[in-house]
C-alpha cells in the first residue's frame, strides 16, 4: 500500500496525552497508507484510537511522534495559517454530532466552507451548492435551521457541507453514531455514492460492523495499535 | 465574506436575546443617561458662560501676577473682600499689544472696589460691588451690561452711578435715579465720593451675584482705592501734609468728604482733597483688561499671543479665562461637570466588565460551535472578527438607542424646562429654569466611547474563542 496514488500516510505515528501527572498513550506505532478514492473504515472499540486517528489526518491534532502527510504535505510543524488553508483545502469534515452552525440554514450552512476560503460565491457555486441540497435530498428543507430538522436530516447537511469545497478527503468520525440504524445505513449509502460518483476519498471511524461491511479498505485498531489492515475484495467493496 | 460575518454576528445576537438584551440594555441606560447629563450641563455651562462672559469676564482677561485667585470680581477669597486688586503692570501696553491681536474682537480695561454706599441725611445704607469703566469703551465690549430697569445711561462725560438691582432694592427711593449717594471704600481707610445716580439696572435672574454689581466712570473708583500719579496711592496721599483748604470746596464743592453723622475725618478730607484734583489720579490705573473674542475656538490662540507677549516683555501679568474670572460659583459648576465625567468614566468600565463578561459566557456556550468553524478551516482572523462584529453591533445598537432616548428626553426637557428651584441651581441653571440643549458633541463622543468600549470588551472574548481548538471542539460536539 506504499505507491504515489496515497493521499494519506501514517509513518509510526504515536500520540500521547497528559493525564495528570502521567501520560496516555492514545495511539503507538500507527502506519498506513490510504489511496485516493478509498472508502476507508477506521473500525474498533471504543477508546481504541479511531478518532485520534482521524483528528491527526484532519489537522485538529498534532502527533507527539511520527509523521503524517496529507495530500503530499507533511502535516507536523505546519503553522496555523497553513493548516487552516488545508483544512479548507484538503478536507471535508462530518461530526458524530452533525455540528451545524445553528443559527444558519440548511443552504447557508453548506455555503459556509466556501465563504471561508475568501472567494465570491458566484453563479457556478450556487449551482453546485443547490445541486448537493438535492443530492441530499433537502432541496425542500433548504430555507430551514438545524434546529427545525431530524438527526438524519442534519448529517445529510453536514455531508452537502463537508463535499461543497470539493475536497481530495472527507473526514467522519461515527457519522451514523446518533441516527437510528435505517437512517445510518441511508446515510452511509449516499456517501458511498458520492465517493464512486466525485471520487471522493471517504475516511470514516465507526464500530458498526454492518458499515465496515461496505467499506473496500478497513483498518482495525485495537488498543491504539493497527491491528488489521485489509483491501476489501472487488465484489465484496462493490456492495 | 465580512456580509458572511456580519449576518452570522446579527443571528448569534438574536439567537442568545436574552444577553443581548441584558447587556444592550446597560449600555443603552449608560448611553442615555450620559447624552443627558452631557446636555444638561453643557447648557447650564453655556448659560453660565453667557451671563458671565457676556457682561463682566469676556474670554479672557488679564490682570497683575499674584500668588491669590483674582476673579472679576476681586479676590476670589471672600475674605480679602476690602483688599484692593493690585494695578496691571504697563497696562497702556498690554492694552495696545491685545487690540493687534487677530480673532479680538473688543476689549475694556476695569478696576473693582466694593464700596459702602449711604446717602445724606437718610438711615438708607447698602453696598455694591463698584466696577470702574470707561463707560463708552465698555458698552462696546460688553453692550448688555448698560441696559437699565430705570433712569438713564451714562453722559458724555462718564460721570455718574448706575445703580446695581440689590442696591436699588436695598435702598429704595435713596438709591434712585437723580438723587445722589455716598461711596466709601471699605478697607483702605475713609475715602468717600459722591455719585449722582443716573439708571438702575436690572435685576439679573440667572445669577444673584451679578445684581450686586454697579457701574461708574473709573476715576470714582481711582479716587476711592487711592490711584494717583506719582504718588504710593491713597496711604501716601493721607500721610501727605494737607494742602491749602480751599473753603468752596471744603463745604460746596462736588466732593462731599463728610462721612455720614461722623463731622469732618482728616484723612478722607485729605482723600476727597486729591481726588477734586489737588492730586492727579493716574490716567493709567487699572487692574484689568478684559477681551472679548470672535469665536470660542480662538481663544487659545489669543490667550497663547497674549501670554508670549507678557512672557517676552516681562510684564508680570497673567491671563485667566472666563471660568477662573467667574469665581467660586463657575468653578462649582465646572468641578461637577468633571465629577460627572468621573462617575462617567468609572459606568464605562462597569459596563466594559458586564459586556466582556456575558461575552466570554457566549463564547464559552459556544465552543463546539467555534471549534467547528476552525475544523471546517475557518481562519483565526474569521473567528476574531465574528466576536468583536457581535460586540459592535451590540454596542452601537444599543449605544445609538440609548443616545436616542437621551436625544429625546432632553427635548422634552427643552420645551418643558427644568425650574430652579434654589439659589445655587439658578446659578448652576445660568437663569431660573433651564432649557437643555442637545449637546452634539455628546452624542458623538457618546457613541465612540460605546464603540471603543465594544471594542476593548471584544478583546478578552476573542482570546477565549481563540484558544479552542478544533479537536477539542469535536469532542464535546
Amino acid at each position: 500500500m506504499q505507491n504515489g496514488d496515497h493521499i494519506v500516510t501514517l509513518d509510526r505515528v504515536e500520540k500521547k496525552y497528559p493525564l495528570g501527572s502521567t501520560e496516555v498513550t492514545a495511539v503507538s506505532g500507527v502506519s498506513f497508507s490510504i489511496a485516493a478514492g478509498d472508502f476507508v473504515s477506521i473500525a474498533g472499540p471504543s477508546g481504541s484510537g479511531k478518532t485520534t486517528i482521524l483528528n491527526m489526518i484532519g489537522c485538529v491534532d498534532t502527533p507527539s511522534a511520527g509523521l503524517v502527510t496529507v495530500a503530499g504535505r507533511p502535516t507536523v510543524g505546519l503553522k496555523d495559517d497553513a493548516i487552516t488553508a488545508l483544512r479548507r483545502e484538503v478536507l471535508g469534515f462530518i461530526f458524530q454530532s452533525f455540528n451545524l452552525v445553528p443559527v444558519l440554514t440548511v443552504r447557508e450552512n453548506v455555503e459556509f466552507p466556501l465563504l471561508l476560503g475568501g472567494g465570491r460565491v458566484g453563479p457556478a457555486e450556487r449551482a453546485w451548492i443547490d445541486r448537493l441540497i438535492e443530492e441530499v435530498g433537502l432541496s425542500d428543507r433548504r430555507d430551514h435551521k438545524p434546529g427545525e430538522l431530524s438527526g438524519g436530516q442534519r448529517q445529510r447537511v453536514a455531508i452537502a457541507r463537508a463535499l461543497v469545497t470539493k475536497p481530495k478527503i472527507v473526514l467522519a468520525d461515527e457519522p451514523t453514531a446518533n441516527l437510528d440504524s435505517k437512517t445510518g445505513e441511508a446515510i452511509i449509502r449516499l456517501m458511498r455514492l458520492i465517493n464512486r460518483e466525485l471520487g471522493t476519498t471517504f475516511v470514516f471511524s465507526t464500530h458498526d460492523a454492518k458499515i465496515v461491511a461496505v467499506a473496500d479498505h478497513v483498518i482495525r485498531l485495537e488498543d491504539g495499535k493497527v491491528a488489521e489492515n485489509r483491501l476489501a475484495a472487488p465484489a465484496e467493496a462493490s456492495r | 465574506m465580512n456580509g458572511a460575518v456580519l449576518r452570522m454576528a446579527f443571528r448569534n445576537l438574536k439567537e442568545h436575546r436574552r444577553k443581548s438584551l441584558t447587556v444592550g440594555l446597560i449600555v443603552a441606560a449608560a448611553s442615555m443617561l450620559f447624552v443627558l447629563g452631557s446636555s444638561l450641563l453643557e447648557s447650564a455651562t453655556a448659560g453660565l458662560r453667557k451671563s458671565y462672559r457676556d457682561r463682566f469676564t469676556g474670554d479672557l482677561y488679564v490682570t497683575a501676577k499674584s500668588p491669590k485667585k483674582i476673579t472679576a470680581f476681586g479676590w476670589d477669597d471672600p475674605g480679602s473682600m476690602g483688599e484692593p486688586l493690585p494695578l496691571l503692570p504697563r497696562h497702556d501696553e498690554v492694552k495696545a499689544f491685545a487690540a493687534t491681536i487677530p480673532g479680538v474682537e473688543a476689549l475694556a480695561s476695569r478696576s473693582v472696589a466694593f464700596v459702602q454706599v449711604s446717602k445724606e441725611d437718610s438711615d438708607a445704607k447698602g453696598a455694591t460691588l463698584l466696577m470702574g469703566v470707561e463707560p463708552a469703551e465698555y458698552a462696546r465690549a460688553f453692550p448688555e451690561a448698560f441696559a437699565l430697569a430705570g433712569g438713564a445711561s451714562f453722559g458724555p462725560a462718564g460721570s455718574g452711578l448706575l445703580a446695581s438691582s440689590f442696591l436699588s432694592r436695598g435702598m429704595g427711593e435713596a438709591a434712585g435715579p437723580g438723587g445722589a449717594v455716598l461711596l466709601s471704600s471699605v478697607g483702605m481707610g475713609s475715602s468717600i465720593r459722591e455719585e449722582r445716580v443716573l439708571g438702575v439696572l436690572p435685576r439679573d435672574g440667572a445669577n444673584p451675584f451679578l445684581n450686586m454689581t454697579s457701574y461708574v466712570g473709573i476715576d470714582s473708583v481711582r479716587g476711592l482705592l487711592g490711584h494717583y500719579e506719582g504718588e504710593g496711592g491713597a496711604a501716601e496721599a493721607a500721610a501727605a501734609p494737607a494742602p491749602a483748604l480751599d473753603e468752596a470746596e471744603l463745604f460746596g464743592g462736588e466732593a462731599v468728604v463728610e462721612a455720614e453723622g461722623a463731622g469732618i475725618d482728616a484723612a478722607a478730607l485729605v482723600s476727597s482733597l486729591a481726588s477734586s484734583g489737588s492730586s492727579r489720579l493716574d490716567g493709567s490705573a487699572w487692574q484689568s483688561l478684559v477681551l472679548k473674542v470672535r469665536s470660542e475656538r480662538e481663544v487659545p490662540a489669543v490667550r497663547e499671543a497674549l501670554e508670549s507677549f507678557l512672557a517676552r516683555e516681562g510684564i508680570e501679568a497673567q491671563v485667566r479665562g472666563w471660568e477662573e474670572g467667574a469665581g467660586m460659583l463657575a468653578s462649582s459648576v465646572l468641578a461637577m461637570k468633571r465629577i460627572f465625567y468621573y462617575v462617567c468614566a468609572v459606568v464605562a468600565m462597569v459596563a466594559l466588565l458586564v459586556i466582556m463578561n456575558a461575552l466570554v459566557i457566549s463564547v464559552t456556550e459556544r465552543t463546539g460551535e467555534i471549534g467547528t468553524m476552525r475544523a471546517i478551516g475557518a481562519s483565526r482572523g474569521f473567528v476574531t472578527r465574528l466576536i468583536v462584529s457581535e460586540t459592535l453591533i451590540l454596542s452601537a445598537a444599543s449605544g445609538l438607542a440609548g443616545a436616542a432616548a437621551g436625544a429625546g428626553v432632553v427635548g422634552l426637557l427643552s420645551v418643558r424646562g427644568i425650574p430652579a428651584g434654589n439659589f445655587l441651581l439658578r446659578v448652576m441653571f445660568g437663569g431660573p429654569v433651564l432649557r437643555p440643549v442637545l449637546s452634539a458633541a455628546a452624542v458623538g463622543l457618546c457613541l465612540l466611547a460605546v464603540l471603543a468600549i465594544g471594542a476593548a470588551a471584544s478583546w478578552y472574548p476573542t482570546k477565549v474563542a481563540l484558544r479552542v481548538n478544533p479537536a477539542t471542539a469535536m469532542i464535546r460536539a
